[in-house]
């Protein structure tokens, strides 16, 4: 049974997150456009590329953005768990293993250590989101279940992959959450709050071409 | 129920009220319908999807700030309580209506330092303004900023003024301004003229004096300029912040054709700031223009110009020290901070900054029409700008005496400020200090 | 406040040559503030008006007449407002003495004094009308006669443009401030020189009147979110919510007038959606003089701008604006002015002119349309642009040019200077 879902998870499962999340977001973006182009065409006109990655630059960049620098804690969690959730899925060994055995040109592997610390690190970072979702008042007001969930499932993902990775006791079952963690957020991407991995591009963007390029003004 | 809803439910404004007495559900559901279906950008869609809840976005806000961080007063917070329940709510009461005009209307300056905190760059005004459109949709609008835009509607400047009394006051100016210059002429339809000036409409009703330096200062720099005879002298625009689009659009459409019809070169705007985004970027645009179909030159720019071109030029600089209040719809709206600080370097002998400055200053807390609201809301107004009160008294501890800040709007901010927190400070505009210090 | 558009084709009494006579300078005014910006030459050119300032708080109307050496001047007065001329050799003006506001038309002062009057208005046919207060009311004044009634506010005087009719927005009742429910109720509706319509609106916009002044209509407010057009005292039946001044036909048979759909805007006869297409923008609809064709300014992409001709677009876009077009006196030729790039343009039939000037003035065409003229300024100085070339003449002012009735002529009139003085001249240019 576990081998048959861990097949799945890793062979059509897989392929059918990829799927969704890759359709779903280029459907969010076509209507998108096609929206845009029907009632704000003034997005069309001033979004420039200048600016708009001029701004996405300053504020992806940890601490050159004033929001990032005073909120330095926030700045430096944000900054491992992006570079976590977007580096090992590609560059852990293991998973390098499986995108390799499904056909995809081989990538360059981190060494194991950089792998475990990486997610020790992200995981670090997940709990101290949690902790202000929690316990920080102005952000437990906007918090919403779907915040939570989206929270726990990231929690279970890291917390399984290394929980798996230490092959500590009921490690396969780890393995199963893990990838089923995985394949969901994935193909979770275009429909929840994780839309931001591409719709920053549209917003932050939009934001910088308006001030850069119509106001003449910084935006970070 | 939290201190905010707290004041919130205290507030009672005839204006929302006569509006809440129409209410009906289904009207108004139909409405958020339309401006959603039919008007919103898409954005709003990306925004509201995308707002990962971090609550970067609150310390970027005068009113949290000002507010011990109450999460009710911050960007998302607001966004939150005004806009989700219209959008989201199964239901949608009289309360909910008239919580979201009271947060969008009065609790939110539209003066977009959020976009610059938040690092997804949700443009929480742009999302206010949602709300307040549907709100002016409703008819729920405050009292005291419905009338201005009746004022609008009615005479097509903000303060009820007639076209003789409009012509009066230039009259009357031209005459005082000769007794010191008598050669002084306030030319009213010149035709073909280089400039356009406009002002708003508190200049001919409360501050007839800006009217008179105006015309000493283009007489003196040598500008061949023109005041209009007609409607289209005012630049203001309540409209714009009700949500009172249509009308925001007869307003700009007969300011922009004035200046048409007469024939300039540009158009260059008195010291207001909520003036200058309805002509520069949200009127125009309203209309199909994608940029002023006229150039439109603030007056910071304008007195920059001149200054810098030495076509007036400063007999002695003021020895009082003074510092400067960015005004957010010319700084994060046109980047006009350098410029203004080149203006006062050339006009004051010791400037002092206050911090944070430039993009980054707080709004004065009266922008986006939340001074036009009224007395019923002034309060809130005040107490949520602490910090600018904390930053003048900083600068204050520093040695600076008078504020010096190009905007109508933050001069009437600042005032309410500087008299409830008790900051001996005077206010002035640029044009204020450049007459008093220059060569007559 | 009315600005002389160019002449209407009067019985010229010669065509021969040119002629020209002198201003002379001032002695006590520098020749740069002396106000030519205010000066104004009758409709046949022969003589040409400017108010000077005789003292600090005076100022005079001197008018030069072609063939004669001296000036006439009138009697000092505080202000001269609205100069304009008016039927063949005459002018008329706003004045202001200690008594009060007046008017004063083919030489002869209104007998009514004012408090304020505002907004002379000349019609084609010789009349004249403005706008006044007293004692806090508002009445406007045709030719000397005030109005039946008067008014808490009234905007946009404009007088028919042959017959006696005129109109106006009227203010009916008084709104204290912060009132809302008297705004709400309706206190704007249009009033004639006869008396106000029934109809009570919450905002009445731009009064039009057709030229023999049966036909009166205007932009309504009727709620705060409806708009639509009232004719006569007539609200079309639909609603909008927003529309723009609207168009009244030649022959006073039907009102157009551009209004918002929820796909765009477009154009209605009568209260029907009469054009397929939805523009961005459209508005300034204007009508040839036979009635045969009806041009507007529409924006078909957001940022771009052309001119409809009976519902469909030209090809030439410009990026700036454009303004109200204008219709040969023949119908068959159209033409607009407008900016491009930063630049002015005029357009004419679809043919973009530029490069060749700073300003330009609304297009005039001759009689059967064989000939467009416009008035340009490049650099400081003003001259004519005539079917396509720029004349080489260099006045310090000029009028509108305008077209003898016979075609035959461009009659130009200008102000040069030359030595220490000044030169105004009327010259016939001939057509081929
Ligand atoms: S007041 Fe300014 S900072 Fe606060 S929410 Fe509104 S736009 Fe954002
Ligand atoms: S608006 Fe931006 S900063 Fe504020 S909570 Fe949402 S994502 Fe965070």
């Amino acid at each position: 049974m576990s081998h048959t879902l861990y097949a799945f998870m890793t062979g059509i499962g897989f392929q059918l997150a990829l799927m969704i999340c890759f359709c779903g977001t280029v459907l969010k973006l076509l209507l998108f456009f096609k929206r845009v182009a029907r009632k704000d065409r003034a997005f069309l006109t001033f979004f420039s590329f200048k600016y708009a990655g001029r701004s996405l630059l300053c504020h992806l960049v940890p601490f050159i953005s004033r929001t990032s620098r005073i909120h330095p804690e926030m700045t430096t969690a944000t900054a491992i768990f992006h570079g976590a959730v977007l580096s090992l899925p590609l560059f852990y060994s293991a998973h390098g293993v499986l995108l390799a055995d499904s056909g995809l040109p081989r990538l360059p592997r981190f060494p194991e250590p950089l792998s475990d610390i990486l997610a020790l690190a992200a995981l670090g970072a997940l709990l101290f989101f949690l902790g202000r979702r929690l316990f920080l008042r102005t952000v437990r007001y906007i918090s919403t279940p779907g915040d939570h969930l989206l929270l726990f499932s990231l929690i279970a993902l890291f917390a399984s992959g290394l929980w798996a990775r230490f092959q500590m006791p009921g490690f396969p079952e780890a393995t199963l959450i893990h990838l089923m963690a995985g394949n969901l957020l994935i193909a979770s991407i275009p429909f929840t709050r994780l839309s931001h991995i591409f719709y920053v591009l549209l917003t932050r963007g939009y934001a910088g071409s308006e001030f850069g390029g119509v106001r003449m003004a910084k935006d970070w | 129920m939290n201190e905010a809803d707290q004041r919130i439910e205290a507030i009672h404004d005839e204006g929302l009220e006569s509006g809440l007495a129409q209410f009906d559900e289904d009207r108004v559901k139909k409405i958020i319908k339309k401006v959603i279906e039919e008007e919103a950008s898409p954005r709003l869609d990306a925004y509201l999807s995308s707002c990962v809840h971090c609550g970067l976005c609150s310390d970027s806000c005068h009113y949290y700030l000002s507010r011990d961080k109450d999460p009710a007063y911050s960007p998302a917070g607001k966004v939150k309580e005004s806009l989700l329940p219209l959008l989201r709510g199964k239901k949608i009461t009289p309360e909910t209506l008239k919580k979201a005009a009271i947060i969008s209307y009065t609790h939110c300056n539209l003066c977009r330092r959020c976009t610059m905190y938040c690092p997804l760059g949700v443009d929480i005004a742009y999302l206010i303004s949602l709300v307040r459109r549907i709100c002016y949709l409703c008819g729920v609008v405050p009292l005291y900023i419905q009338d201005t835009a009746n004022s609008h509607s009615a005479t097509f400047n903000q303060m009820w003024i007639k076209n003789d009394e409009w012509l009066d006051c230039l009259y009357w100016q031209e005459e005082e301004a000769r007794e010191e210059l008598p050669e002084l002429t306030i030319p009213i339809e010149r035709e073909g003229a280089d400039v356009m000036y406009s002002v708003i409409g508190p200049e001919p009703k409360f501050r007839a004096q800006l009217i008179y330096q105006a015309a000493v200062i283009m007489e003196k720099a040598g500008i061949n300029w023109t005041f209009p005879g007609t409607r289209g002298w005012d630049n203001s625009d309540m409209c714009m912040y009700t949500g009172d689009y249509e009308m925001m659009g007869r307003l700009k459409k007969a300011h922009f054709e004035t200046a048409m019809r007469l024939k300039v070169d540009r158009i260059v705007m008195g010291e207001c700031g909520h003036a200058f985004r309805s002509v520069f970027d949200t009127g125009n645009r309203y209309l199909g223009w994608k940029t002023p179909p006229i150039p439109v030159v603030h007056a910071v720019e304008f007195y920059h110009e001149i200054l810098t071109q030495e076509r007036i030029t400063i007999k002695k600089k003021l020895a009082t020290p003074v510092t400067f209040h960015d005004p957010c719809n010319i700084v994060r709206g046109r980047g006009l901070h350098e410029m203004a600080r080149e203006v006062v370097g050339i006009c004051c002998d010791t400037f002092i900054e206050m911090e944070p400055n430039r993009e980054h200053n707080y709004c004065c807390g009266a922008g986006g029409g939340v001074i036009n609201c009224g007395p019923p809301f002034k309060n809130e107004r005040v107490l949520g700008n602490r910090v600018k009160a904390e930053q003048l008294l900083a600068a204050k501890a520093k040695g600076a005496e008078i504020v010096v800040t190009p905007c109508h709007n933050c001069h009437g901010g600042l005032e309410d400020i500087i008299h409830h927190y008790g900051i001996d400070m005077e206010i002035k505009f640029l044009s204020d200090i450049i007459y008093e210090t220059m060569e007559i | 406040m009315p600005i002389a558009q160019g002449t209407s084709p009067i019985i010229w009494d010669t065509s021969s040559g040119s002629m020209s006579c002198m201003i002379p300078c001032p002695v006590d005014a520098p020749s740069e503030r002396f106000p030519f910006w205010k000066a104004t030459a009758s409709r046949d050119g022969t003589r040409i008006a400017i108010p000077i300032q005789s003292s600090p708080e005076e100022c005079q109307l001197c008018t030069w007449t072609l063939g004669e050496p001296e000036p006439t001047r009138s009697e000092p007065v505080l202000t001269i407002a609205d100069l304009q001329p008016i039927a063949d050799q005459d002018f008329s003006f706003l004045c202001q003495t200690d008594e009060g506001w007046t008017a004063v038309a083919r030489n002869v002062p209104w007998e009514f004094q004012a408090e304020f009057a505002w907004n002379l208005r000349v019609s084609a046919g010789g009349n004249a009308a403005c706008e006044t207060q007293d004692d806090r009311r508002y009445t406007p004044m045709v030719n000397g006669n005030v109005w039946s009634e008067s008014y808490e506010n009234t905007y946009g005087l404009t007088l028919a443009a042959t017959g006696p009719g005129s109109a106006a927005v009227v203010q009916t009742t008084p709104i204290a401030e912060g009132d809302l429910t008297t705004f709400l109720s309706g206190c704007f509706t249009l009033g004639t020189e006869k008396g106000p319509w029934s109809g009570r609106y919450m905002g009445a916009f731009t009064p039009v009147i057709s030229s023999d002044g049966t036909v009166a209509a205007v932009d309504a407010r009727i709620t705060q979110q409806d708009y639509t057009i009232a004719v006569n005292d007539q609200c079309w039946p639909t609603t909008w919510p927003s529309v723009w001044a609207p168009v009244i036909h030649p022959q006073g048979t039907s009102v157009w007038a551009p209004v918002k759909e929820s796909r765009g805007w477009t154009l209605a006869c009568d209260g029907e959606v009469a054009w397929p297409g939805r523009y961005t923008q459209l508005w300034e609809p204007v009508f040839a003089p036979n009635g045969r064709r009806i041009a507007a300014v529409a924006s078909p992409e957001f940022g771009q701008w052309t001119l409809a001709l009976d519902g469909d677009l030209m090809k030439t876009r410009v990026d700036g604006y454009l303004r109200k077009p204008i219709f040969s006196p023949c119908g068959s030729r159209v033409g607009c002015t407008g900016m491009h790039k930063g630049k002015a343009v005029l357009l004419i039939d679809d043919h973009p002119m530029g490069d060749l000037f700073d300003k330009v003035w609304d297009p005039v065409f001759s009689q059967y349309g064989s000939h467009a003229a416009a008035k340009i300024k490049r650099g400081p100085w003003y001259t004519v642009f005539l079917d396509g070339m720029a004349i080489e003449r260099r006045f310090i002012w000029m009028r509108n040019p305008a077209f003898t009735p016979d075609g035959m002529h461009l009659i130009i009139c200008g102000i040069e200077k030359s030595g220490a003085h000044y030169h105004y001249t009327r010259e016939f240019i001939a057509l081929k």
